[in-house]
């Protein structure tokens, strides 16, 4: 392996010669410059997006004939357009603010008869004194009369004698701390994702540079000159090596930069995903541009994936089947629970696992230059798939690419109206699994192979309900009951062996039938 | 010539690259709103505005129902019944507040928009009562009084500002990417050598090069134009909107041939190609005179620099047309 990681950076050397580099070291720098360039110079897309019939000062309106708002005496007017509801909210802003400074001038201090300031808490962690303990308010009275205006907090919690374990901050400075109520700031999250992005974004390049060399080598045929010196997972892992690396340092470098030393430890399941995902992309490409644009699409899919339960990590408990969303609570200090932490971790490594498995399994001729796509899949099927055993163990380990995916038609059916979104997640369901199984059973389309397919897919199914993964779906996926899906999943297994032989097309489609049909009658009559 | 761009053309579609980006674009379409509900969280979780859905108890100087002692309001925060404590004190006929929120931020960001629309009602109260003016103003549509919905401009700017110029971005990148390939392989295959010797002039190629890209992403871009207002996102000015889309695939796409041919290697051209678009990235989506900006703007309805658009339009599919001398395909 080593010997191939030695030949990949000696080919990367030689690619990448003084000259080349180089020449990427001064285009790295003009990025820097442009973005920082960018940033000095400030934003200014949105310079006269709104119209108005009357002169405001803001650098987002221009006056107008044909205006989005017409402010008349204290009357706006609008019409039932996305432009006109959006420049009215910016004008009404606008407005409020120039009256704000207004009675400020005329009124001070009364201008603003509400004063705020938050404390954030985390409701488990405050402990309350005993009943005995609490004085009654005639023994101890609000003593909020001092001249800095007093912090009401902080002469409450001395009244009640309260014990918060968190330390707030918050009073320490009570003329600057309170604020008015139009000036309450929500916390922001964009600050954490770049956090995450940036443990990820260095690897994207590496990656490139990755199933590039690799897509060269296999299209040049270099893969089968070295396949016949080495072996498939030595070529794999060794040229994947240098690059796997390189992200690694990078990732560690961000953990040292934020002092979070272990937090690039996460990054290592999302990283793996996209080379493997790559690999076998690659192995299963004919060309560049097949290769080029399927990339984009995996990449953006797994982008999609690893982040998008990031953005929900405090709401959905979904979300931390995402490493992303565990990096981030890990860098805010916080405690991880290790059933979530392995959960994350075996779901992402078993997708790692099985796609470099097969990735190495498509590594020949007939699979990398011929056939369409499905019938690349039988084929690797067919060759990884060489007992029942194999087809039971295969099928418990693809229930996490189901999970996946059925998490991306959730995603999907969230945007239908409301009656359509169970059947729509139903049919959805229905041609995720059957597809899986069928790729799997069509490997030797025997009864015996059906049935250990179908007990494997539903050992897989119960493993994920035993940790309550899909406790919030369990509707859809039929969770709650046992013998019903296990018969569903031996019923469409079998059937897809039996009519094999007609066609993979119409076995898959009358199994996806089966299956949606009986999920739906199921949910209807059962749920 | 037009045999290799109908080749070309023809490969694109026959390997799926088509039906793949067709699908990615619906895809992205259809969760479009997914995406921007949580980039808009993100960004600004006011959005949120689950006014209904907040409790809070009020300890001290009583302005709502809900009021209760210290260790009661305390008590029910704890146990989840009351989302946020508000500790009311006067001094001086100012109301200071402390509110007690949850240190979660997404339920803080709910709990904090209800508060804040609560205390904003309380002080336009007191503000009558001390003889303050409050701003009047009311919204018509018509005759009828409406409410603006809350992150309105939110919403309109993410969409014309940022979602249209990264799906023109997204297009010309996918065409530059495209040529790159195309060129590349035919230099690393050496079956440059092979149309060389054809009766195919150097120059005939090198446009034919240039020609299916440019052509799939004509395609492209009337297609995500058509899905956006399919999916009730009103483009005021399509045929400006793809003109201008059109001018940043014309500039990429010359940039990715004249480094696939001078490279020579698709590795390196897309490796330095991504690099500077990456860099480049932040200024084509927030400087008013960017071309993608310039996309999302004319299809808001929205004034642009007509001057800029059309020098820079110019000078693009200038550029396309003298790539072929500048970078000879033959000189390989």
């Amino acid at each position: 392996m080593l010997k191939v990681a030695e030949f990949e950076i000696r080919k990367l050397r030689k690619r990448y010669g003084t000259g080349s580099l180089l020449l990427i070291i001064l285009t790295a720098a003009v990025s820097v410059s442009l973005g920082y360039a960018s940033v000095l110079s400030g934003i200014d897309s949105d310079r006269g997006i709104y119209s108005a019939n009357i002169d405001v000062s803001l650098e987002t309106f221009e006056t107008s004939d044909n205006p989005d708002v017409v402010l008349v005496d204290s009357k706006l007017f609008v019409e039932q357009s996305d432009k006109s509801l959006a420049a009215a909210e910016e004008l009404l802003k606008h407005l409020k603010e120039e009256h704000r400074r207004k009675i400020e001038n005329e009124f001070g201090e009364l201008a603003h008869p509400v004063k705020v300031s938050v404390v954030y808490l985390d409701p488990s962690k405050i402990t309350l004194p005993e009943e005995k303990e609490k004085p009654s308010e005639t023994e101890v009275p609000p003593s909020v009369g001092n001249e800095t205006g007093g912090s009401a907090l902080k002469n409450t919690t001395a009244v009640t004698t309260m014990a918060v374990e968190k330390t707030i901050t918050l009073s320490k400075a009570p003329n600057t701390s309170y604020i008015p109520p139009g000036d309450i700031q929500t916390p922001s999250l964009v600050d954490r994702m770049v956090l995450a992005f940036l443990f990820i974004i260095p690897s994207y390049f590496a990656v490139q540079v990755f199933s590039s060399s690799l897509t060269e080598d296999k299209l040049l045929r270099r893969l089968e000159v070295l396949l016949s010196a080495t072996s498939r997972s030595d070529l794999i892992f060794g040229k994947l090596l240098p690059y796997f690396l390189l992200s690694l340092l990078s990732a560690l470098a961000v953990s040292v930069y934020l002092g979070s030393f272990l937090a690039f430890l996460f990054a290592i399941p999302v990283v793996l995903l996209l080379f493997s995902v790559h690999t076998f992309v690659v192995m299963i490409s004919r060309s560049y541009r097949e290769a080029t644009f399927l990339l984009l699409v995996v990449s953006l899919l797994i982008t999609i994936y690893a982040f998008i339960p990031a953005v929900f990590s405090t709401a959905i408990p979904l979300s931390k089947i995402s490493p992303i969303t565990l990096l981030l609570t890990y860098i805010q200090g916080d405690e991880l629970a290790v059933i979530d932490l392995a959960l994350s971790f075996v779901h992402y490594f078993t997708m790692v696992f099985m796609l470099f498995y097969f990735g190495m399994k498509a590594l020949n001729p007939d699979i990398s230059y011929g056939k369409e796509i499905f019938q690349k899949l039988v084929e690797i099927s067919r060759l990884s798939v060489t007992s029942d055993y194999a087809a039971l163990i295969i099928a418990f380990l693809s229930i996490s690419f189901a999970f996946m995916v059925e998490l991306f038609a959730i995603l999907v059916v969230f945007i239908l109206p409301q009656q359509l979104m169970i059947p729509a997640l139903l049919l959805c369901v229905a041609v995720v699994e059957e597809l899986i199984k069928g790729v799997i059973v069509f490997s030797h389309p025997t009864l015996k192979r059906a049935v250990f397919t179908a007990v494997g897919f539903f050992l897989g199914e119960k493993i994920l309900i035993l940790f309550n993964v899909l406790k919030e779906y369990s509707i859809a996926f039929l969770g709650q009951f046992l013998v019903l899906p296990l018969i569903l999943h031996i019923a469409t297994a079998v059937t897809l062996a039996v009519m094999a032989k007609k066609g993979y097309g119409k076995a898959l489609g009358f199994a996806i039938a089966l299956h949606a049909v009986y999920d739906y009658a199921v949910v209807m009559l059962l749920v | 010539m037009f045999e290799i761009v109908k080749k070309d053309l023809k490969l694109m579609f026959r390997e799926r690259t088509f039906v793949s980006i067709v699908l990615l674009i619906v895809f992205v379409a259809g969760i479009s709103s997914v995406v921007t509900f949580g980039l808009i969280l993100l960004y600004n979780p006011d959005y949120l505005g689950f006014y209904g859905s907040s409790k809070v108890a009020v300890v001290g100087e009583c302005f709502i129902e809900s009021c209760y002692d210290e260790r009661t309001a305390m008590k029910l925060f704890k146990s989840g019944r009351v989302d946020a404590v508000l500790i009311v004190s006067d001094f001086n006929g100012i109301k200071y507040v402390d509110v007690i929120v949850p240190d979660d931020e997404i339920k803080a960001a709910q709990v904090l928009s209800y508060v804040k629309k609560l205390l904003t009602e309380y002080e336009e109260g007191l503000r009558d009562v001390y003889g303050v003016p409050n701003l009047e103003l009311k919204v018509y549509s018509g005759s009828r009084e409406v409410e603006i919905p809350s992150g309105s401009s939110t919403v309109f700017k993410f969409i014309y500002l940022i979602l249209i110029p990264l799906l023109s971005i997204t297009t010309a990148v996918v065409a530059a990417g495209m040529v790159i390939d195309s060129v590349c392989e035919e230099i690393q295959s050496r079956s440059i050598e092979v149309l060389l010797s054809t009766p195919l002039t150097p120059f005939k190629i090198s446009i034919s090069k240039i020609t299916s890209p440019m052509i799939f992403s004509s395609l492209l871009t009337a297609l995500w134009l058509l899905l956006l207002a399919l999916n009730k996102v009103d483009i005021a000015n399509p045929l400006l909107a793809f003109a201008i889309s059109m001018s940043i695939t014309a500039f990429f796409v010359s940039l990715g041939y004249l480094m696939a041919v001078r490279f020579g290697d698709r590795e390196r051209a897309q490796l330095i190609f991504s690099i500077l678009v990456a860099g480049s990235l932040p200024l084509l989506v927030t400087k008013y005179a960017s071309p993608a900006v310039m996309v999302g703007r004319a299809a808001a309805g929205a004034e642009i620099d007509l001057t800029i658009a059309a020098i820079f339009s110019v000078a693009s599919f200038a550029l396309l047309a003298v790539s072929p001398f500048i970078a000879k395909i033959d000189k390989v």
